[in-house]
């Protein structure tokens, strides 16, 4: 049986970009856990169900397992390494997060930290109700999710306090 | 600014918290090596069967297959305390989804290519699915060859030539004369379904026999010093040949205790040339083929005076483990001896039967039998109240243990806080008031024990520069155990929270612990890491006493420096005391520590009674909700949830493993439920078809703490991460009834059960207007 | 299986493409790369269909919306001008799965996926929606009402391809419902849901749309609720009369989700549901 074919592609990761040589039906969760050293990026499922596997494409919140790696190419792909520098002030949400011990084991933490960042960008300041929504998709089965609802609340006041 | 405030008790940030917020906390399926195969499995489809043919002549040819193990070349069988569980399956396959052919391959694509390509063919036999079939003498066995597998008999009895593989037998006073005094006898037939842990890891290892004839594993194990042991005895080796190590985990709440995903990627890597092997389960085999938590049928009978006092009580009680035994027998011990409930109860007769099935393995699940004991129990007694006309509160006051009163199995547990949880939980609830119109509520207590005995031990080094190292192989799946230990250790030395740091969990480092399960860690690692701390502590005192020219008497020790009571001038610093640099005349200072609960018993087999508990968990808890008459669909407005913590030594972690644990009792309750066709395949194997609750069906959650200090625990110390999820189904069944006097006995409770039992449905209903 | 990926930008390149065995027509991925990842996806050669011309155009206009096959389920919740016509389509759309879901699925894939039971499906039946079908010969429009009563592709020719969903603009007094029933109150599929769309003047209700999720294989539209409705008021007679009408009508399915007998009950109370909150017009 014939392998597919193999494409030479640039990813942008993070704002770096990546090089990578792969095949036409790999998915972009794989190469960027595989190839682009993001193991950050969590695989949960295989139906799309868990939420685990969130980046953000072009600032929109995507599921990187039903994302073609090709499918990629020319687009902003942000993992939850993009929310801070290494060694840098923590974002606003990672900080809330922490403080307000809405991490456990950790697993569903870094799509949860994006699916809640694309949502803060579009509302400043989001009702209980909307960011059960925007999480909607990320599934947690360690918190019961009230401590993450908590946290994203309490960022996006932090947020709105210190911008003018 | 210094000072010598406790660590304890605060609302301390959790110590792995940063990490795991930036990303950079590393599970096992994120770890590679160079040269690393990729694992798949070829799994049976059908529940019962001779495998009579393997053919692996067209996978073998894919381009980049290395290497294809069946259960013949790895013939070896693990699961303490019964080992019955190969590798692969050797002559027969048990249950849809049993891992038959293992392929690893230089790359996913030609393991998933290779696995299509194996032929298999099977003679079909009769399957059992049903435990109530399975027990009776007629019966096909799942376990023909029973007899040649090992058990350890000390702790349970199978019954021989049955699927019984372990009757749990409890006889306490005398039941039928308690009956005979009774004014009421009350009978109930309660059903937890099975479900699936819901970890949103999915299990992963990675194994490695090197050249030189060691095994690493790295995987996604609660407790590693269980699955070395249990590999080592498998394999026949000694066990400094096996060493496991697990990174953070992804959720574990029992689906990853006792080896799972290890013997796949071991039996691969034992083939594979010093080539290491890895192995992520997909979600559908975490469904299938990992473990899941099996049913369970309770039948209570209970004799109770005019008053509501119960005076006998009798159960059955039937546990579904599935075709291989896992944690089977011992948890049809724990639980059937709780099946009685937390109660005084003078005259006791329990009946467990661990029975094998065509199914899905039943693994240990967070309160191991007490979320499937406590329906039963806690919906029988609110049955009991209101038939008799006593108040739900009143008649748990009435009955609830409390300190010097001895449990089904005999024992008289220390620091009972039972009666102070429900107190706690009622007057959150209002219960003296009226409810709510349109509404129900209920509140339930419940007891899960902590398993004894069970050791644990630690070592604590300090490090050059002053900080410490702490070695402890309890395994961080979310629940806090980094930072409790670190918070105890940090109080028991004097020394700065950000100067401990816990390595964890690998066997060639951190000393052995029987497991990271039953609310232990706290307890019994914590004691240890106590113990390791005071003993590193005399160290320090004694090199402090001489560099401070001062009586020991006189030093005191905090912020990690050693002071002179009432001079401020005269200090030593952790670090001017450690040491093996060239020229330091200290040797380092090292401390161990071991514990082991205390007065144990050994457990008599015939009549259930002896001392295998080292503290218990106890909990009230209480829901509020609505039905919607019309679809059946339960609407919940509050749950408040008392937990006797002993002492809560980090206030964040206990309020999380709380609204976590409840939150998993609503999904557990409402809507979760493993489902089987008429052939053993699951149906629903998928995160999309099987339920979950959602963040819109948590109600808000009310976290109660309750302090019994317990006399052996660390700083008083117990643990919580099972109480939580226990009581919340018979909570929801009782407040359900008092909503709309309607009684579900089975799990889960669906709109449709609920309608059912409102007479609602049915072939010729026309439905009329509400 | 592996498969090779070609994303084509012209319609006959694409024709080609899907003519040829063993190729399948992936939109948004949700229902292609899942059955990839669990192993169920037996075609070799993934046909990209975005990138062709015209597929992600969307518009509204006094016709009507022209909502080209590619339009993401965000784009068509999020555009305003389409929510002030289709409100209850805007808000249904809006909560469909979950941000990132919504995201890369498509409106027409959600259709072609041919799902038991789905949210757009049965209100784009009572809309009156079109598919305009793209062949190698031109185009033809099927409407959605006659697509969704066979229970697979069969509607479509091989090589065919919908290419967008017309929605004609409503009449100025036409009101539209949708009532569904979820086991879980977020990120659910309804068991059975029910849309319904009229024309209201002074209470009277006339071109009567009745679509049903979860009464049979497919989400339908049901001539004998629409008959019973017909030309009346909602008061508790039609409601009574249409209630009688479903239950004749229904015939669902049992599986583990539910018997076919609370289906049968529950579509009657979300029916019930459905024209209380319609008679408020």
């Amino acid at each position: 049986m014939s392998k597919s074919t193999k494409f030479e592609i640039e990813l942008n990761v993070d704002g770096e970009v990546i090089e990578v040589s792969i095949r036409s039906h790999h998915l972009l969760v794989d190469v960027l856990r595989n190839e682009c050293g993001r193991v950050c990026v969590k695989e949960g499922c295989e139906s799309a169900s868990c939420g685990a596997c969130t980046v953000l494409i072009d600032g929109t919140p995507r599921l990187s397992c039903i994302t073609l790696a090709v499918d990629a190419v020319g687009t902003d792909i942000c993992t939850v390494e993009s929310l801070s520098a290494p060694a840098g002030p923590l974002h606003p949400l990672q900080a809330s997060f922490i403080e307000n011990h809405a991490i456990q084991c950790g697993f569903c933490t870094p799509g949860m930290l994006l699916s809640a960042s694309a949502l803060l960008q579009a509302k400043s300041n989001p009702t209980a109700d909307e960011i059960k929504e925007a999480i909607c998709g990320n599934i947690c089965r360690c918190t019961g999710y009230v401590r993450i609802i908590q946290s994203i609340a309490a960022a996006a006041k932090a947020i709105h306090r210190s911008s003018p | 600014m210094i000072s010598n405030a406790s660590v304890l008790g605060a609302r301390i940030e959790q110590v792995d918290a940063r990490e795991k917020a930036i990303g950079s906390a590393v599970f096992a399926a994120d770890i590679s090596f160079p040269h690393m195969l990729f694992a798949k499995i070829v799994r049976s489809p059908i529940a019962h069967g001779i495998i009579r043919k393997i053919d692996i002549s067209r996978a073998a040819k894919v381009k980049g297959v290395r290497t294809i193990v069946t259960g013949s070349d790895v013939p070896y069988r693990y699961n303490l305390p019964l080992r019955d569980q190969p590798f692969l399956a050797i002559d027969k396959v048990r249950y849809v989804g049993e891992g038959v052919v293992a392929i690893a391959a230089d790359d996913e694509d030609a393991a998933n290519a290779a696995a299509l390509l194996v032929d298999i063919e099977y003679e079909q036999l009769d399957a059992v699915f049903d435990p109530e079939v399975s027990r009776l003498q007629s019966a096909p066995l799942v376990h023909p060859d029973f007899k040649d597998y090992w058990l350890d008999s000390a702790l349970f009895t199978p019954i021989p030539n049955s699927n019984i593989l372990s009757h749990f037998k409890l006889r306490r006073g005398d039941v039928d004369a308690g009956f005979g005094e009774a004014d009421h006898i009350f009978e109930g037939t309660y059903k937890a379904q099975a479900f699936n842990h819901g970890a949103l890891e999915p299990h992963a290892a990675i194994a490695l026999f090197d050249r030189g004839g060691q095994l690493t594993v790295w995987s996604s194990q609660q407790s590693p010093w269980f699955a070395a042991d249990d590999l080592a005895l498998a394999l026949g080796w000694p066990v400094h040949r096996v060493r496991i190590i697990a990174p953070f985990l992804g959720g574990g709440f029992g689906a990853k205790h006792g080896l799972k995903a290890e013997p796949l990627a071991v039996a691969l890597a034992l083939k594979s040339q010093g080539r290491p092997v890895k192995y992520v389960m997909t979600r559908e085999e975490v469904f299938t083929s990992s473990g899941v938590r099996g049913a369970v049928i309770v039948k209570q009978k209970s004799g109770v005076t005019r008053d509501g006092r119960i005076i006998a009580r009798k159960t059955e009680v039937i546990w579904d483990t599935g075709a291989y035994a896992d944690v089977g027998p011992l948890l049809c011990r724990n639980g059937s001896y709780s099946s009685t409930g937390p109660y005084k109860i003078p005259n006791q007769w329990v009946d467990g039967y661990c029975v094998y099935t065509n199914k899905v393995v039943t693994s240990a699940f967070r309160s191991y039998g007490t979320m499937e004991m406590s329906f039963a129990y806690e919906s029988h007694m609110d049955e009991i109240a209101r038939a008799i006309g006593v108040d739900p509160v009143a008649i748990r006051q009435m009955n609830l243990l409390e300190e010097g009163d001895a449990t089904s199995t005999g024992e008289t547990p220390k620091a009972v806080g039972l009666n102070q949880t429900l107190e706690a939980c009622a007057k959150e609830m209002n219960w003296s008031s009226s409810k709510r119109p349109g509404t129900g509520r209920a509140i339930v207590s419940t007891a899960k024990s902590s398993v004894a005995p069970s050791g644990s031990s630690a070592f604590i080094q300090m490090n050059d520069d002053g900080t410490f190292n702490v070695m402890c192989s309890t395994t961080e799946m979310g629940q806090g155990s980094r930072t409790v230990m670190t918070q105890i250790a940090a109080e028991t030395l004097g020394a700065r929270l950000q100067d401990i740091k816990i390595i964890a969990s690998d066997t060639a480092v951190t000393p052995p612990d029987r497991s990271t399960s039953s609310s232990r860690s706290t307890f019994n690692m914590g004691n240890a890491i106590l113990r390791a701390c005071e003993d590193a502590r005399n160290q320090i005192l004694d090199k402090a006493a001489d560099v401070l020219k001062a009586a020991r008497s006189d030093l005191e020790i905090f912020e990690s420096a050693v002071h002179v009571r009432g001079d401020q001038s005269r200090i030593a610093y952790f670090k001017h005391l450690a040491g093996v640099r060239p020229g330091s005349p200290y040797g380092p200072v090292v401390g161990r520590g071991t514990h082991v609960p205390a007065d144990t018993t050994p457990f008599n087999l015939e009549t259930g009674q002896g001392r295998i508990t080292a503290f218990w968990l106890y909990s009230s808890q209480g829901v509020e909700l609505s039905v919607d008459t019309d679809t059946g669909k339960v609407t919940l407005h509050r749950i408040v949830s008392a937990h006797d913590t002993g002492r809560t030594l980090n206030l964040a972690s206990c309020e999380g493993q709380i609204e976590g644990g409840v939150a998993i009792g609503v999904s557990t309750a409402l809507f979760e439920d493993l489902i089987l066709d008429e052939n053993g395949r699951v149906s629903n194997a998928s995160i999309g078809e099987y339920l979950m609750a959602s963040s819109f069906d948590i109600p808000p959650i009310t976290a109660l703490l309750v302090e019994v200090p317990h006399p052996n625990g660390p700083y008083g110390a117990k643990g919580i991460g099972e109480g939580p999820t226990t009581g919340i189904s018979a909570a929801i069944a009782n407040a359900i009834e008092d909503a709309i006097g309607v009684r579900i006995r089975d799990l889960p409770i669906t709109p449709e059960k609920i309608l059912t039992a409102l007479g609602k449905l049915g072939p010729n209903v026309i439905p009329k207007p509400s | 299986m592996a498969f090779e990926y070609v994303h084509p930008t012209e319609w006959k390149d694409a024709h080609r493409l899907l003519a040829t065995e063993g190729s399948v027509a992936m939109m948004g991925g949700c229902d292609v790369l899942t059955k990839y990842r669990s192993g169920r996806l037996s075609k070799d050669l993934v046909v990209d269909l975005k990138h062709l011309s015209g597929l992600s155009e969307f518009e509204v206009s006094n016709l009507g919306a022209n909502i080209g096959a590619a339009t993401t389920l965000m784009k068509l919740a999020t555009n305003s001008a389409f929510a002030s016509y289709w409100p209850t389509i805007s808000t249904v759309a809006s909560r469909i799965a979950s941000p990132a879901i919504r995201a890369s699925a498509t409106i027409v894939g959600n259709i072609a996926q041919n799902w038991s039971v789905s949210d757009l499906v049965p209100l784009l039946e009572v809309c009156d929606a079109e598919l305009v079908v793209r062949g190698l010969t031109g185009d033809r429009r099927i409407s959605m009402k006659d697509y969704g009563v066979a229970h697979s592709n069969s509607t479509l020719e091989k090589g065919e391809i919908i290419s967008a969903l017309l929605i004609g603009m409503p009449e100025p007094e036409r009101h539209t419902v949708y009532e569904r029933f979820t086991f879980k109150s977020g990120f659910d599929l309804p068991l059975v849901s029910i849309a319904i769309s009229a024309i209201v003047r002074i209470g009277i209700c006339s071109e009567v749309r009745v679509a049903v999720v979860g009464a049979h294989d497919m989400p339908i539209r049901s001539v004998s609720i629409e008959s019973a409705l017909e030309g009346r008021a909602i008061d508790k007679d039609s409601i009574d009369a249409a209630v009688l009408a479903m239950s004749d009508w229904s015939s669902p399915t049992t599986d583990f989700r539910a018997s076919s007998q609370y289906r049968r009950y529950l579509l009657t109370v979300v029916l019930r549901k459905a024209l209380i909150r319609f008679s408020a017009f």
